[in-house]
């Protein structure tokens, strides 16, 4: 893996918990609807198994909540849902990104124009 | 509720995740494979053809690559690290307590490694599976318990019993009896014993009366007078080396009833013809030792040398030390 693309890598792991509590904050949904989502968005994920790891931690930090669910189209499924403390990290996390987002891009782009 | 065996490929999915988790916590282990299931459960069911279902297994990532999203917990190398080391020492500081013949803060110390071996590892093996660690150092610890258990048991056994019988030049046959085991006595004649004389099984006498007995090896016979000293009289007895590996010394210290009673009659040994100044050591009627008195003996204890073995000594006083308690 070249520098520059290990270095995006470690960015998407830092972000990847938020970015799974803002589409829990929106509505609920069970596992396999959230590793599509994620995987949708170009170079989010690697491979979406590694979303289940991920929302076990969270589960047990408290910052989400899981309700397996009887569906009538075949086997039980896992529903995730934010919690309180869920959405308190999340927004905190979005002050911080958008002044952390701002710096970060007006720096570069002068970097790169100049 | 029953599983419904998915389409092969994604068993075998399961299957070899289940292999890459082996070594997790059991909880963590079945959490990952039952989310997975689901998740294939659910793109199986919107797989129309083998392609989707390739794609399905694609996306979702090999079963390595899932486990390395995992945060391993550092807990969890350690609790099946740490019964290994303690059933390692356990057995290491029980080796050295051994050979020295039974350190008791060695031996205490062994014991209770290995019985947090036993403790740590059960647990581990419990949490987590094919941890041979955890198995192997609560294996050791167990064994070492069982083994202090079994050497002790068998240390109280040797001490309590009534015979000892050593091969060499002395054999100590006689049952203890009753009476104090231990006489220091004066002796009046030393003779060479003639055949049948010796050994001979003592009467019981009271340390008062004057008395026959023969030397521990049968060669000499000896008349003695009244014991100023007896096993009642003994405060401590200890054992060490002496100058050949047949030959040891037995250290021998009275209280002050006995030391007085030793000083006087050391003194009145001192001076006199042979063998009238050699003071008889007499264990169980026989007659260890009967060194001359050179010097008044005021300090109340004495040392004195017999031809024993440096085991045979120490099985000898062990024998008398609890009894004269």
């Amino acid at each position: 893996m070249g520098r520059e693309a290990s270095a995006a890598a470690q960015l998407r792991k830092g972000v990847l918990e938020y970015c799974v509590l803002a589409l829990l904050k929106q509505e609920e949904r069970y596992g396999f609807d959230l590793a599509r989502t994620l995987g949708s968005v170009e170079g989010l994920v690697t491979s979406e198994g590694t979303i289940y790891p991920l929302l076990s931690r969270l589960h047990k930090e408290g910052l989400i909540a899981a309700t397996w669910r009887e569906s009538e189209s075949g086997p039980p499924r896992k529903y995730y849902s934010i919690t309180h403390k869920g959405a308190d990290a999340l927004r905190d996390f979005q002050v911080e990104w958008q002044l952390f987002s701002k710096a970060v891009s007006t720096l570069i782009t002068q970097g790169v124009h100049s | 509720m029953t599983q419904q065996t998915m389409h092969p490929l994604a068993e075998q999915y399961l299957e070899d995740l289940r292999r890459a988790t082996s070594t997790l916590p059991r909880a963590q282990q079945a959490e990952l494979i039952a989310d997975l299931r689901s998740h294939l459960e659910a793109g199986l069911a919107l797989a129309e053809t083998e392609a989707d279902v390739r794609n399905l297994l694609e996306s979702l990532g090999t079963p390595e690559s899932v486990v390395a999203a995992l945060d391993v917990a550092p807990a969890d190398a350690s609790r099946t690290r740490t019964p290994l080391l303690l059933g390692l020492f356990s057995v290491a500081t029980f080796l050295p307590g051994m050979a020295a013949l039974w350190i008791p803060p060695v031996a205490i110390l062994s014991g209770a490694l290995g019985l947090a071996a036993v403790w740590t590892g059960v647990r581990a093996m419990r949490r987590t599976h094919r941890a041979w660690q955890a198995t192997v150092g609560t294996l050791l610890g167990a064994a070492t318990v069982l083994f202090l258990i079994v050497s002790w048991t068998m240390l109280i056994a040797v001490n309590g019993r009534s015979q000892l019988t050593h091969v060499g030049p002395t054999e100590v046959t006689m049952p203890l009896v009753a009476i104090t085991d231990l006489q220091l006595r004066p002796v009046l004649t030393e003779n060479y014993a003639t055949t049948g004389q010796c050994p001979m099984t003592t009467p019981e006498t009271s340390p008062s009366e004057e008395v026959t007995a023969c030397s521990a090896d049968g060669m000499y016979i000896y008349s003695l007078g009244p014991a100023s000293v007896t096993g009642r009289n003994v405060e401590n007895m200890n054992t060490f080396p002496g100058s050949s590996a047949k030959e040891s010394i037995i250290e021998i210290m009275l209280d002050g009833e006995g030391a007085g009673a030793l000083a006087a009659m050391s003194q009145q040994l001192l001076g006199q013809v042979s063998p009238k100044s050699k003071l008889a050591i007499v264990i169980r009627g026989e007659v260890q030792t009967a060194p001359t008195v050179m010097d008044a003996f005021t300090t109340g204890k004495l040392q004195v040398s017999v031809p024993l073995s440096a085991v045979q000594a120490q099985v000898l006083v062990d024998g008398i030390y609890s009894r004269t308690q």
